[in-house]
Formats: C-alpha cells, structure tokens, sequence
C-alpha cells in the first residue's frame, strides 16, 4: 500500500515537474494515435457514407462485418501489420517496422471498423425523409453523400472520437510493430506496461494518470457533442 | 386542366415482405390538375408517393411521367420536373436561405442567382427576415413553408405531397393550403395531395382517389366520392356513420325500395335492380331528428327509434338511435339540446330520398 501511495505522490510529481521523458512518452502517443485518426477518419468516413447511401447484394453482410471488427483483437493487427511491414513483407521496402509509420498504420487498421461502423449507424439514425429530400432534389450521388454527412456531424464525430480513444489506449499492436523502443516508438501504454513490469510503478502511474486524463477529456468532448446534438434536435 | 397525361401508373403492386403496400394500382393524373389521394393510415399513399417520385421501385407494373418510362436512364431528367413534400419537415441545419436554395446548388446554379432567387422568394412568403436565420428555430408551419418553397424553387411541372399539412394548426394549414393553390393556378402546375382530411380533399382537389389496403376502390370528383361512394369501406371513411344492409324489393321510377332492419327506405335507384342485396348509406349529418309525437319535418322519409347515446363534438352532438338498427345523426349543439335528446327518448329520424345512397353488393 505504502509503494502504491508514494507511487501516487512521485507521479504528481512527474507530471508537475513536466518530466521530460514522461512528456516526450506522453506527446508522442497523442501524435501517433491523433494521426492514426486523422487517416483512418478520411478512408472510414466516406467509406461509411457511401456503405450507408448506395443498395448493393450483400450490404447487410459487410455492415454486420463491420461491426465485428469494432472487437478486432489489437495482437491480431499487430501480428498482420509486422508481416506485412517486416524485411519480408510486401511493405518490407519502406522499412517500417520498429517505426512510429508502422505504429499509425496498425492503429489506422484498428479504428477504421470503428469509424466506417459509427459512420453508418450514424446516418441510419436521420430521418429516412432526410435522405428522399435530397434525391428528391437531383442530388448528384456525391452531392447527396456529402449533405447526409453533414446532417450526421455531430455522431460521425462521436465515432471519431470514440475511435481516437480506442487507438491511444491500445497496447499489443504497437508493441510488436513498434518495438517499444526509449525516445523512439515508445508510447503511454508500452512504457506503462515496461515500467510495471520493471517496478517501476511511480512512472507507470503517472504515465496512467495522464492516459487517464485523456481518456476523459475525449469523454468529455463526446459528451459535449452529443448534448449539443441533442439540443439541436429540440423543437424550437 | 388538360388531356395531357402526366402520371400514368398501371398495375403497380408494391410488396414489402408478406404485405403488399399497393395491389395492381393503376391511376392517370393530367397537367394542371390536382388530385387528392384519400385512404387511412397504413393504406399506401406514402408508398404511392414515393413511387411516383422514383424513390422506390414497384415490385410490378408500369410508371410513366410526362409520356416517358421510368427508368434508371430516365430519373435524373425525370427528378428534374418533379418535387415532393412530406408529412414530416424536413429542414438541413444550415440557414433558412441555405435550406430554400440547395435544390438550386444541387442543379449547379450559381451563387449569384441562388441568392437572388432566395431572396425574391422569402420575401414572396413574407419572411425575407428569416433568411440568415438556422432552420432549426422556426416553428413547424414556417418550416414546413420554408421546405414547400425550397420546392417551388426548382420550378416543378408534378408536385407530390404527401401529408403536408398533417402536423399543421389550422392557420399554417391554411397558409399552405394558399400556397398549393396559388402554384397551381399561377403555373398550372399538377399535383397529388395525399392526405387523410377528407374536408381538405374536398377544399384544394379536382379529383380524388379513394385508396383503402394498396387498391384505389373509387375515384371522381368530390361530389362523386363523398356523396355516392362505391364500396362500404369508402362510405366508412368520407364519413357515412349509418350503413345498413338491405335487399332490393322494387325499383319504380328511379326509385328502389329497400328492406331494412329500420324497415323499408327509399332511396334513388342507380343501377340496382330487384332482389340486389345492398347497403343503405346515410350521412349523419344529413338526418333530422325531432321527438316522437312532434311531427314529422319536410321529407315525410323516415324511422322511429330510441336514443341510445348521445356524444357532444363540440358544435354538434352525435345521436345515436335503436330504430331495429343503429342510425347515427349530428344535430347543431343548441342549448339543452342533449338534455331534450337524452338517451331512453323516443325520437324521429327523418331524410330526403335523394340523400340516400344505395351501395351494391
């Protein structure tokens, strides 16, 4: 217990004193995982509208795919990632591996199901007279795609939110494509799980809390958005 | 109005699973007409609709509009002459300038003309104070304006309108119903008007068509349709509260003579003949009653019977009477009216013959 509490009080320490290692750690796994976002948001969301928009043989098949893959086991796209990056991948020339590009990558592949998925479900949920109205109109197909997206804003950005935590509290795959390597590929999760395994629990600690803390300010945010989506939808 | 035939739908079934929305529907709407499609909920006129708008395929049969096929090649010149408005409001969350101008964007006009014709527009509604306002703050009739004239604005040859005023109060239903008028009478424009208020069938439509489950059962005009409709079912909706079944006993000088469980009713002949089993159609509104013993009102057609309920409307009170069947009358809610009428009194109800219509079968 004793080692748990000044475990506590040197983490505040850390995070007060703005310890340089813990903030690079910190820094980087909010670059990698706010990148890793930022690609998967622009394949997965007109992937989801165009998913959601367009009749197809099989559609209910790939959505429910889709949706499985919210669960898809982080080892597993570590494992798919390091053979396809590793010196005898077919990626194997732009020497990825042990990089943070191949870390962004398996986090991209983590969280596009995530982003596709809440895409769709998200422009499920508008009126179905939304979508007649503006084909209705002689919306052109992109026209139409990108005018639902932006009647969904506020729950396609809940998913991306929701995705951005999931990639930043995300452990096994960036680990083995990562390496865990100090002032390199290092991130909150690797070091946390290096450092406890080390006992080293007052870094782990504070690298936790500061995980932590992001983990609720992206709540945070997502709460916000919703409770401005749902005023929004108020009748006036 | 003329001949040229707009909407031409023939045999259109439209199945969902096990239920068929719309049985083998086949219908002509003409330029500048508008058409009022009546039916219940659940009847398919919203199916009907959006057929007609090409937002759905039929299952089976034939769509045409303006003399051509629709088709996959066909529906983007097609949507370019056709506009639709639903029950439900449907604003983008963007401004109200933005909302009236976007089937313009849509079709690539540019900036400069959009704005100007928004413009023009709302102050046509009076609301040219509204335009740089979010959608989502204005009231249900002046959204559901401001989504009929986003309508308007692409300059529609066919407008469709399912239920618009549905969700209205008396004043915006009013104000709407004066749009729809002034469109079709300023550019001729044709319009099917689906709706469930029958008196607003009966207020804005040339023609109406009387669906009931998928099948269209009657159309004509709104004479036609409220006053002698064709199956009982419609008699039920536009509003005929006494139908009693009868068989024809003698037909005598475009007279038939029916016998009833209220005993024998006239009524003007039609086509029936005699031994046709029929049911006699009454519009409440149509009955008068008076106390037995007070004599007989005018028409001298007519049964005696016991008031057995009796239920204020506002400003008129339901009657309903034992007279061997029950005959439901609506008279003026005059002061103490329901007293004079309270159940257990014997009464007269009494009508013209020519207010009597038979339905065959």
């Amino acid at each position: 217990m004793d080692e748990i509490i000044s475990g506590i009080i040197e983490a505040f320490h850390l995070i007060v004193t703005l310890d340089p290692e813990v903030m690079e750690i910190a820094q980087r796994s909010l670059t990698v995982s706010m990148e890793a976002t930022i690609i998967a948001a622009l394949i997965a969301i007109p992937l989801g509208a165009i998913i959601y928009y367009f009749s197809f043989r099989g559609k209910r098949i790939v959505i429910g795919t889709i949706q499985t893959l919210y669960a898809l086991p982080t080892v597993l796209v570590g494992l798919l990632v390091y053979l396809l990056v590793s010196n005898a991948g077919p990626l194997g020339m732009f020497r990825m591996l042990y990089t943070t590009n191949a870390m962004v990558f398996a986090q991209v592949l983590l969280i596009i199901p995530i982003i596709a998925g809440l895409t769709i479900a998200g422009l499920s949920s508008l009126d179905k007279e939304l979508k007649y109205t503006i084909q209705s109109l002689n919306a052109s197909a992109f026209q139409a795609v990108a005018t639902l997206c932006r009647e969904a804003k506020f729950a396609i950005m809940s998913g991306v939110l929701l995705a951005f935590g999931r990639a930043i509290a995300e452990v096994g795959a960036v680990m083995m494509v990562g390496g865990n390597i100090r002032h390199f590929t290092r991130t909150l999760t690797t070091a946390i799980s290096l450092n406890t395994s080390m006992g080293e629990f007052a870094t782990s600690i504070a690298l936790g809390i500061i995980l932590l803390s992001i983990a609720l300010i992206v709540n945070f945010g997502m709460n916000l958005i919703q409770t401005r989506h749902m005023g929004g939808e108020k009748d006036v | 109005m003329s001949e040229e035939q707009v909407v031409g739908l023939d045999r259109i079934t439209r199945v969902y699973g096990e239920k068929r929305a719309l049985d083998e529907v086949s219908l002509s709407v003409f330029r500048g007409e508008i058409l009022a499609v009546i039916g219940p909920s659940g009847a398919g006129k919203s199916t009907l609709m959006r057929i007609c708008d090409m937002l759905e395929e039929p299952s089976s049969g034939e769509v045409t509009l303006f003399g051509m096929p629709v088709m996959k090649k066909t529906r983007k010149i097609l949507r370019e002459r056709v506009g639709i408005l639903f029950q439900k409001t449907v604003l983008f969350d963007r401004s109200v300038a933005d909302n009236v101008g976007i089937g313009l964007r849509y079709r690539g006009c540019s900036r400069d003309d959009i704005n100007g014709r928004v413009a023009e527009c709302l102050k046509s509604l009076g609301m040219e104070e509204y335009g740089c306002r979010s959608a989502r703050t204005l009231s249900g009739g002046e959204g559901q304006r401001i989504a009929f004239a986003r309508v308007l604005l692409t300059g529609p040859d066919l407008l469709l309108l399912d239920e618009p005023t549905a969700n209205l109060d008396p004043l915006a239903t009013k104000m709407l119903e004066d749009m729809i008028r002034t469109e079709n009478a300023q550019h001729n424009t044709t319009i099917i008007l689906n709706t469930h208020d029958q008196s607003q069938g009966m207020r804005l439509a040339d023609r109406i068509a009387v669906l009931m489950d998928g099948k269209i059962v009657q159309t004509g005009t709104p004479d036609e349709v409220f006053y002698h409709p064709a199956t009982v079912a419609a008699a039920r909706f536009v509003g005929f509260q006494t139908l009693i079944e009868g068989s024809v006993l003698t037909v005598a000088e475009g007279c038939a003579t029916v016998s009833t469980g209220a005993g024998l009713i006239r009524a003007p002949a039609g086509s029936v003949r005699s031994g046709d089993a029929v049911t006699v159609a009454l519009r409440s509104e149509e009955i008068t009653v008076s106390l037995s013993g007070t004599g007989t009102p005018g028409s001298g057609e007519g049964v005696s019977g016991t008031v057995c309920s009796v239920r204020k409307l506002g400003p008129v009170i339901e009657i309903t009477a034992d007279c061997g069947v029950l005959i439901t009358a609506l008279v003026p809610a005059r002061q103490h009216v329901a007293d004079v009428f309270a159940a257990g009194t014997r009464v007269h109800l009494s009508w013209q013959v020519s207010q009597v219509h038979l339905i065959s079968g």
